[in-house]
Protein backbone atom coordinates (compact mmCIF):
# COMPACT_ATOMS: atom_id res chain seq x y z
CA UNK A 1 0.00 0.00 0.00
CA UNK A 2 1.32 3.48 -0.84
CA UNK A 3 2.28 5.84 1.92
CA UNK A 4 -0.36 8.46 1.31
CA UNK A 5 -3.13 5.90 1.56
CA UNK A 6 -1.69 4.72 4.84
CA UNK A 7 -1.99 8.19 6.33
CA UNK A 8 -5.44 8.54 4.86
CA UNK A 9 -6.55 5.29 6.47
CA UNK A 10 -5.05 6.41 9.76
CA UNK A 11 -7.35 9.44 9.77
CA UNK A 12 -10.27 7.31 8.64
CA UNK A 13 -9.50 4.93 11.46
CA UNK A 14 -9.64 2.03 9.03
CA UNK A 15 -6.07 0.66 9.29
CA UNK A 16 -5.88 -3.12 9.58
CA UNK A 17 -3.53 -4.45 12.29
CA UNK A 18 -0.92 -5.21 9.65
CA UNK A 19 -1.20 -1.74 8.10
CA UNK A 20 -0.97 -0.26 11.57
CA UNK A 21 2.38 -2.00 12.02
CA UNK A 22 3.60 -0.64 8.71
CA UNK A 23 2.39 2.82 9.72
CA UNK A 24 4.22 2.72 13.05
CA UNK A 25 7.46 1.58 11.51
CA UNK A 26 7.37 4.27 8.80
CA UNK A 27 6.80 6.97 11.40
CA UNK A 28 10.04 5.91 13.08
CA UNK A 29 12.15 5.41 9.99
CA UNK A 30 10.88 7.62 7.18
CA UNK A 31 11.26 11.33 7.95
CA UNK A 32 9.32 12.40 4.84
CA UNK A 33 6.41 10.23 5.94
CA UNK A 34 6.54 11.64 9.42
CA UNK A 35 6.55 15.18 8.08
CA UNK A 36 3.52 14.46 5.94
CA UNK A 37 1.66 12.95 8.83
CA UNK A 38 2.47 15.88 11.10
CA UNK A 39 1.31 18.34 8.49
CA UNK A 40 -2.05 16.63 8.27
CA UNK A 41 -2.36 16.45 12.04
CA UNK A 42 -1.72 20.18 12.25
CA UNK A 43 -4.26 20.79 9.51
CA UNK A 44 -6.80 18.79 11.47
CA UNK A 45 -6.09 20.88 14.56
CA UNK A 46 -6.54 24.13 12.65
CA UNK A 47 -9.81 23.06 11.05
CA UNK A 48 -11.03 21.91 14.45
CA UNK A 49 -10.13 25.26 15.97
CA UNK A 50 -11.93 27.13 13.18
CA UNK A 51 -15.04 25.02 13.47
CA UNK A 52 -15.07 25.51 17.23
CA UNK A 53 -14.80 29.27 16.95
CA UNK A 54 -17.47 29.32 14.27
CA UNK A 55 -19.97 27.44 16.43
CA UNK A 56 -19.02 29.41 19.54
CA UNK A 57 -19.83 32.68 17.77
CA UNK A 58 -23.05 31.22 16.47
CA UNK A 59 -24.10 30.18 19.97
CA UNK A 60 -23.04 33.53 21.44
CA UNK A 61 -25.21 35.25 18.84
CA UNK A 62 -28.08 32.98 19.81
CA UNK A 63 -27.52 33.61 23.51
CA UNK A 64 -27.36 37.35 22.86
CA UNK A 65 -30.76 37.16 21.20
CA UNK A 66 -32.28 35.06 23.97
CA UNK A 67 -31.04 37.34 26.76
CA UNK A 68 -32.06 40.49 24.96
CA UNK A 69 -35.53 39.25 24.20
CA UNK A 70 -36.08 38.52 27.87
CA UNK A 71 -34.83 41.95 28.86
CA UNK A 72 -36.85 43.81 26.27
CA UNK A 73 -40.00 41.94 27.16
CA UNK A 74 -39.83 42.76 30.83
CA UNK A 75 -38.65 46.34 30.49
CA UNK A 76 -40.87 47.91 27.87
CA UNK A 77 -43.95 45.83 27.10
CA UNK A 78 -46.09 48.87 26.38
CA UNK A 79 -43.45 50.68 24.43
CA UNK A 80 -43.31 47.79 22.02
CA UNK A 81 -47.01 47.97 21.35
CA UNK A 82 -46.80 51.72 20.89
CA UNK A 83 -43.88 51.29 18.54
CA UNK A 84 -45.72 48.80 16.38
CA UNK A 85 -48.72 51.09 16.12
CA UNK A 86 -46.49 53.94 15.01
CA UNK A 87 -44.82 51.56 12.57
CA UNK A 88 -48.11 50.44 11.06
CA UNK A 89 -49.19 54.02 10.52
CA UNK A 90 -45.91 55.17 9.12
CA UNK A 91 -45.70 52.16 6.81
CA UNK A 92 -49.17 53.01 5.56
CA UNK A 93 -48.18 56.60 5.03
CA UNK A 94 -44.98 55.48 3.38
CA UNK A 95 -46.78 53.39 0.80
CA UNK A 96 -49.36 56.10 0.14
CA UNK A 97 -46.88 58.89 -0.27
CA UNK A 98 -43.86 57.24 -1.70
CA UNK A 99 -44.01 55.55 -5.05
CA UNK A 100 -40.57 56.59 -6.20
CA UNK A 101 -37.83 54.01 -6.42
CA UNK A 102 -35.83 54.12 -3.24
CA UNK A 103 -32.47 55.84 -3.26
CA UNK A 104 -29.31 54.17 -2.03
CA UNK A 105 -29.16 56.50 0.92
CA UNK A 106 -32.68 55.53 2.02
CA UNK A 107 -31.89 51.87 1.64
CA UNK A 108 -28.75 52.30 3.69
CA UNK A 109 -30.68 54.01 6.45
CA UNK A 110 -33.33 51.34 6.34
CA UNK A 111 -31.02 48.35 6.53
CA UNK A 112 -27.98 49.50 8.43
CA UNK A 113 -27.63 48.81 12.11
CA UNK A 114 -24.22 48.56 13.76
CA UNK A 115 -23.09 45.00 14.30
CA UNK A 116 -23.86 43.98 17.84
CA UNK A 117 -21.13 43.37 20.35
CA UNK A 118 -20.88 39.60 20.43
CA UNK A 119 -17.27 39.49 21.46
CA UNK A 120 -16.90 41.31 24.72
CA UNK A 121 -19.95 41.15 26.91
CA UNK A 122 -20.12 44.26 29.03
CA UNK A 123 -20.59 43.36 32.64
CA UNK A 124 -21.10 45.95 35.27
CA UNK A 125 -18.43 45.98 37.95
CA UNK A 126 -16.03 43.98 35.84
CA UNK A 127 -12.52 45.05 36.56
CA UNK A 128 -11.12 44.77 33.03
CA UNK A 129 -10.05 48.20 31.98
CA UNK A 130 -8.35 47.26 28.75
CA UNK A 131 -8.57 49.49 25.71
CA UNK A 132 -10.64 46.84 23.98
CA UNK A 133 -13.10 46.86 26.86
CA UNK A 134 -13.37 50.65 26.77
CA UNK A 135 -13.85 50.54 23.02
CA UNK A 136 -16.83 48.23 23.34
CA UNK A 137 -18.19 50.37 26.13
CA UNK A 138 -18.22 53.44 23.89
CA UNK A 139 -19.53 51.35 21.01
CA UNK A 140 -22.50 50.20 23.02
CA UNK A 141 -23.17 53.77 24.10
CA UNK A 142 -23.11 54.70 20.41
CA UNK A 143 -20.21 57.08 20.90
CA UNK A 144 -18.67 56.07 17.62
CA UNK A 145 -15.96 58.72 17.42
CA UNK A 146 -14.47 57.66 20.74
CA UNK A 147 -15.02 54.00 19.95
CA UNK A 148 -13.25 54.37 16.60
CA UNK A 149 -10.08 55.74 18.18
CA UNK A 150 -10.15 53.05 20.86
CA UNK A 151 -10.71 50.20 18.40
CA UNK A 152 -7.81 51.49 16.34
CA UNK A 153 -5.38 51.46 19.21
CA UNK A 154 -6.75 48.18 20.56
CA UNK A 155 -6.16 46.64 17.15
CA UNK A 156 -2.62 48.00 17.00
CA UNK A 157 -1.92 46.45 20.38
CA UNK A 158 -3.55 43.07 20.02
CA UNK A 159 -3.92 42.47 16.26
CA UNK A 160 -7.25 40.76 16.90
CA UNK A 161 -8.92 40.73 13.47
CA UNK A 162 -12.50 41.11 14.69
CA UNK A 163 -11.64 44.58 16.03
CA UNK A 164 -11.40 45.70 12.40
CA UNK A 165 -15.01 44.71 11.91
CA UNK A 166 -16.11 46.95 14.74
CA UNK A 167 -13.85 49.74 13.53
CA UNK A 168 -15.60 49.52 10.16
CA UNK A 169 -18.95 49.76 11.88
CA UNK A 170 -17.89 52.93 13.69
CA UNK A 171 -16.77 54.38 10.36
CA UNK A 172 -20.08 53.49 8.74
CA UNK A 173 -21.98 55.13 11.56
CA UNK A 174 -19.79 58.18 11.08
CA UNK A 175 -20.52 58.18 7.33
CA UNK A 176 -17.00 57.38 6.23
CA UNK A 177 -17.69 54.49 3.85
CA UNK A 178 -14.35 54.56 1.99
CA UNK A 179 -12.42 53.96 5.17
CA UNK A 180 -14.95 51.38 6.29
CA UNK A 181 -14.33 49.49 3.06
CA UNK A 182 -10.61 49.43 3.57
CA UNK A 183 -11.00 48.20 7.17
CA UNK A 184 -13.36 45.44 6.01
CA UNK A 185 -11.06 44.35 3.22
CA UNK A 186 -8.21 44.23 5.67
CA UNK A 187 -10.34 42.11 7.99
CA UNK A 188 -11.01 39.62 5.20
CA UNK A 189 -7.30 39.05 4.70
CA UNK A 190 -6.89 38.14 8.39
CA UNK A 191 -9.61 35.63 9.16
CA UNK A 192 -12.97 34.51 7.89
CA UNK A 193 -15.04 33.71 10.90
CA UNK A 194 -17.24 36.71 10.19
CA UNK A 195 -16.80 36.58 6.42
CA UNK A 196 -20.54 36.81 5.81
CA UNK A 197 -20.90 39.78 8.13
CA UNK A 198 -17.92 41.55 6.57
CA UNK A 199 -19.47 41.12 3.12
CA UNK A 200 -22.80 42.41 4.40
CA UNK A 201 -21.17 45.57 5.69
CA UNK A 202 -19.13 45.94 2.51
CA UNK A 203 -22.41 45.90 0.61
CA UNK A 204 -23.82 48.57 2.90
CA UNK A 205 -20.66 50.67 2.55
CA UNK A 206 -21.09 50.71 -1.21
CA UNK A 207 -24.72 51.57 -0.75
CA UNK A 208 -23.64 54.55 1.28
CA UNK A 209 -21.32 55.48 -1.60
CA UNK A 210 -24.26 55.12 -3.97
CA UNK A 211 -22.46 52.37 -5.89
CA UNK A 212 -25.33 49.97 -6.44
CA UNK A 213 -23.48 47.49 -8.63
CA UNK A 214 -20.74 46.87 -6.09
CA UNK A 215 -23.30 46.75 -3.30
CA UNK A 216 -25.21 44.03 -5.14
CA UNK A 217 -22.04 42.04 -5.67
CA UNK A 218 -21.31 41.89 -1.94
CA UNK A 219 -24.89 41.11 -0.97
CA UNK A 220 -24.77 38.19 -3.38
CA UNK A 221 -21.55 37.06 -1.71
CA UNK A 222 -23.31 36.96 1.64
CA UNK A 223 -26.08 34.87 0.15
CA UNK A 224 -23.46 32.40 -1.12
CA UNK A 225 -21.71 32.23 2.23
CA UNK A 226 -24.49 31.77 4.74
CA UNK A 227 -28.04 32.50 5.75
CA UNK A 228 -26.97 35.70 7.49
CA UNK A 229 -29.53 38.50 6.84
CA UNK A 230 -31.11 36.24 4.27
CA UNK A 231 -34.46 38.03 4.22
CA UNK A 232 -32.96 41.50 4.12
CA UNK A 233 -30.72 40.55 1.23
CA UNK A 234 -33.56 39.22 -0.87
CA UNK A 235 -35.44 42.47 -0.29
CA UNK A 236 -32.44 44.62 -1.03
CA UNK A 237 -31.56 42.79 -4.23
CA UNK A 238 -35.13 43.29 -5.42
CA UNK A 239 -35.03 46.99 -4.67
CA UNK A 240 -31.64 47.67 -6.21
CA UNK B 1 -37.52 13.84 16.55
CA UNK B 2 -35.83 11.24 18.75
CA UNK B 3 -32.24 11.38 20.01
CA UNK B 4 -30.75 9.15 17.35
CA UNK B 5 -32.33 11.20 14.56
CA UNK B 6 -30.83 14.31 16.14
CA UNK B 7 -27.41 12.67 16.27
CA UNK B 8 -27.72 11.73 12.60
CA UNK B 9 -28.38 15.34 11.69
CA UNK B 10 -25.37 16.53 13.66
CA UNK B 11 -23.25 14.03 11.76
CA UNK B 12 -24.44 15.55 8.52
CA UNK B 13 -23.02 18.90 9.63
CA UNK B 14 -26.37 20.46 10.57
CA UNK B 15 -25.87 23.31 13.06
CA UNK B 16 -29.55 24.25 13.22
CA UNK B 17 -30.21 21.15 15.28
CA UNK B 18 -27.42 22.20 17.65
CA UNK B 19 -29.12 25.54 18.17
CA UNK B 20 -32.38 23.73 18.90
CA UNK B 21 -30.66 21.49 21.43
CA UNK B 22 -29.02 24.57 22.95
CA UNK B 23 -32.37 26.24 23.47
CA UNK B 24 -34.12 23.07 24.67
CA UNK B 25 -31.71 22.34 27.54
CA UNK B 26 -30.53 25.87 28.35
CA UNK B 27 -32.81 26.41 31.35
CA UNK B 28 -32.25 22.93 32.83
CA UNK B 29 -28.51 23.40 32.42
CA UNK B 30 -28.61 26.74 34.24
CA UNK B 31 -30.35 25.03 37.14
CA UNK B 32 -27.95 22.10 37.02
CA UNK B 33 -24.89 24.38 36.80
CA UNK B 34 -25.91 26.34 39.89
CA UNK B 35 -24.69 23.43 41.99
CA UNK B 36 -21.14 23.99 40.83
CA UNK B 37 -20.82 27.62 39.84
CA UNK B 38 -22.36 30.86 40.95
CA UNK B 39 -22.42 32.99 37.85
CA UNK B 40 -25.01 32.49 35.11
CA UNK B 41 -22.59 33.92 32.65
CA UNK B 42 -19.92 31.35 33.46
CA UNK B 43 -22.45 28.56 33.27
CA UNK B 44 -23.70 29.67 29.88
CA UNK B 45 -20.15 30.06 28.60
CA UNK B 46 -19.44 26.48 29.64
CA UNK B 47 -22.74 25.35 28.17
CA UNK B 48 -21.68 26.69 24.79
CA UNK B 49 -18.35 24.89 25.01
CA UNK B 50 -20.17 21.73 26.08
CA UNK B 51 -22.32 21.88 22.93
CA UNK B 52 -19.14 22.24 20.86
CA UNK B 53 -17.46 19.31 22.60
CA UNK B 54 -20.66 17.33 22.27
CA UNK B 55 -20.67 17.82 18.50
CA UNK B 56 -17.10 16.57 18.30
CA UNK B 57 -17.87 13.44 20.26
CA UNK B 58 -20.80 12.77 17.95
CA UNK B 59 -18.60 13.26 14.87
CA UNK B 60 -16.00 10.91 16.31
CA UNK B 61 -18.64 8.22 16.65
CA UNK B 62 -18.46 8.24 20.46
CA UNK B 63 -22.22 8.40 20.75
CA UNK B 64 -22.92 5.53 18.36
CA UNK B 65 -23.74 3.12 21.17
CA UNK B 66 -25.02 5.68 23.62
CA UNK B 67 -26.55 4.03 26.66
CA UNK B 68 -28.04 7.19 28.10
CA UNK B 69 -30.09 10.08 26.75
CA UNK B 70 -28.56 12.84 24.70
CA UNK B 71 -29.31 15.25 27.52
CA UNK B 72 -27.53 13.14 30.13
CA UNK B 73 -24.51 12.85 27.88
CA UNK B 74 -24.44 16.60 27.20
CA UNK B 75 -24.75 17.43 30.89
CA UNK B 76 -21.92 15.00 31.66
CA UNK B 77 -19.66 16.96 29.35
CA UNK B 78 -20.90 20.20 30.87
CA UNK B 79 -20.23 19.07 34.41
CA UNK B 80 -16.69 18.08 33.57
CA UNK B 81 -16.10 21.42 31.89
CA UNK B 82 -17.44 23.46 34.82
CA UNK B 83 -15.01 21.62 37.12
CA UNK B 84 -12.22 22.28 34.71
CA UNK B 85 -13.06 25.96 34.54
CA UNK B 86 -13.32 26.22 38.32
CA UNK B 87 -9.97 24.51 38.69
CA UNK B 88 -8.36 26.97 36.31
CA UNK B 89 -9.85 29.90 38.15
CA UNK B 90 -8.75 28.36 41.45
CA UNK B 91 -12.14 28.38 42.98
CA UNK B 92 -11.57 26.30 46.06
CA UNK B 93 -15.21 26.44 47.06
CA UNK B 94 -16.19 24.14 44.28
CA UNK B 95 -14.04 21.29 45.53
CA UNK B 96 -16.66 20.39 48.08
CA UNK B 97 -19.16 20.00 45.32
CA UNK B 98 -16.97 17.67 43.32
CA UNK B 99 -18.27 14.90 45.47
CA UNK B 100 -21.79 15.20 44.20
CA UNK B 101 -22.36 11.87 42.54
CA UNK B 102 -24.80 11.64 39.72
CA UNK B 103 -25.26 10.05 36.31
CA UNK B 104 -22.87 12.44 34.69
CA UNK B 105 -19.51 11.14 35.78
CA UNK B 106 -18.39 8.77 33.08
CA UNK B 107 -18.20 11.04 30.08
CA UNK B 108 -15.05 11.60 28.09
CA UNK B 109 -14.32 15.16 26.95
CA UNK B 110 -12.01 16.42 24.18
CA UNK B 111 -9.38 18.86 25.30
CA UNK B 112 -9.70 22.56 24.54
CA UNK B 113 -6.31 24.13 24.17
CA UNK B 114 -5.64 27.48 22.53
CA UNK B 115 -1.95 27.06 21.94
CA UNK B 116 -1.04 27.00 18.29
CA UNK B 117 2.30 26.06 16.76
CA UNK B 118 4.11 27.76 13.90
CA UNK B 119 2.98 25.38 11.19
CA UNK B 120 -0.60 25.65 12.39
CA UNK B 121 -0.38 29.41 12.11
CA UNK B 122 0.87 29.07 8.54
CA UNK B 123 -1.87 26.61 7.69
CA UNK B 124 -4.46 28.95 9.17
CA UNK B 125 -3.33 31.71 6.84
CA UNK B 126 -3.08 29.48 3.78
CA UNK B 127 -6.55 28.04 4.35
CA UNK B 128 -8.01 31.51 3.79
CA UNK B 129 -6.83 31.43 0.19
CA UNK B 130 -8.18 27.97 -0.54
CA UNK B 131 -11.28 27.47 -2.68
CA UNK B 132 -14.67 26.59 -1.27
CA UNK B 133 -14.69 23.03 -2.63
CA UNK B 134 -11.30 22.25 -1.12
CA UNK B 135 -12.31 23.57 2.25
CA UNK B 136 -15.46 21.50 2.16
CA UNK B 137 -13.65 18.26 1.40
CA UNK B 138 -10.92 18.88 3.97
CA UNK B 139 -13.49 19.72 6.64
CA UNK B 140 -15.56 16.64 5.89
CA UNK B 141 -12.49 14.47 6.12
CA UNK B 142 -10.59 15.99 9.04
CA UNK B 143 -13.41 17.39 11.14
CA UNK B 144 -16.58 15.47 10.38
CA UNK B 145 -14.41 12.35 10.26
CA UNK B 146 -16.11 10.96 7.18
CA UNK B 147 -14.23 8.31 5.22
CA UNK B 148 -13.40 8.88 1.54
CA UNK B 149 -16.20 6.46 0.70
CA UNK B 150 -18.68 8.44 2.80
CA UNK B 151 -17.57 11.74 1.27
CA UNK B 152 -18.13 10.23 -2.16
CA UNK B 153 -21.74 9.45 -1.22
CA UNK B 154 -22.25 12.74 0.55
CA UNK B 155 -21.05 14.83 -2.40
CA UNK B 156 -22.71 12.45 -4.88
CA UNK B 157 -19.59 11.54 -6.82
CA UNK B 158 -19.59 8.35 -8.88
CA UNK B 159 -16.16 7.25 -7.91
CA UNK B 160 -14.17 7.44 -4.73
CA UNK B 161 -10.95 8.06 -6.63
CA UNK B 162 -12.29 11.46 -7.61
CA UNK B 163 -12.54 12.38 -3.94
CA UNK B 164 -9.14 10.89 -3.21
CA UNK B 165 -7.38 12.84 -5.90
CA UNK B 166 -9.26 16.02 -5.14
CA UNK B 167 -8.26 15.79 -1.52
CA UNK B 168 -4.59 15.29 -2.34
CA UNK B 169 -4.74 18.19 -4.81
CA UNK B 170 -6.11 20.40 -2.04
CA UNK B 171 -3.34 19.31 0.32
CA UNK B 172 -0.75 20.11 -2.34
CA UNK B 173 -2.27 23.54 -2.92
CA UNK B 174 -2.19 24.22 0.78
CA UNK B 175 1.45 23.22 1.04
CA UNK B 176 2.46 25.29 -1.96
CA UNK B 177 0.77 28.37 -0.47
CA UNK B 178 2.82 27.91 2.66
CA UNK B 179 6.12 27.32 0.91
CA UNK B 180 5.54 29.70 -1.96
Amino acid sequence: MDKLSLIEKYFEDTLSPKEREEFDSLINTDSEFKKDFEFQTNLQQVIQQNKREELKKELQDLEFNITNKVKKKSAFPLLKVAASIVLIFSLGAYFLLNNNPTSSEDLFQEYYSPYENVVQPIVRGESSETIEFKAFLSYEKQEYKEALALFESAYNNTQKPHLLLYKANCLLSLQQPEQAISALNKYLTKEEIFKDKANWYLGLSYLQLNNKEQAKKYFKNVRELSKYKNKEIEELLNKL
Amino acid sequence: MNDSEKLQRIKKGDTKILREIYIAYREPFLVFGKKFSSSDEDILDVYQDAIIAFREQVLKGKTDDLNCSLKTYLFGIGKYMIFDKNRKQNKEVSIVNHDIKDDYDTVEVPSFSDTINLQQRQIQKALLQLGKKCKEILTLFYYNNLTIEEIKDYLKYDNKNVVKSQKSRCLKQLKSKING
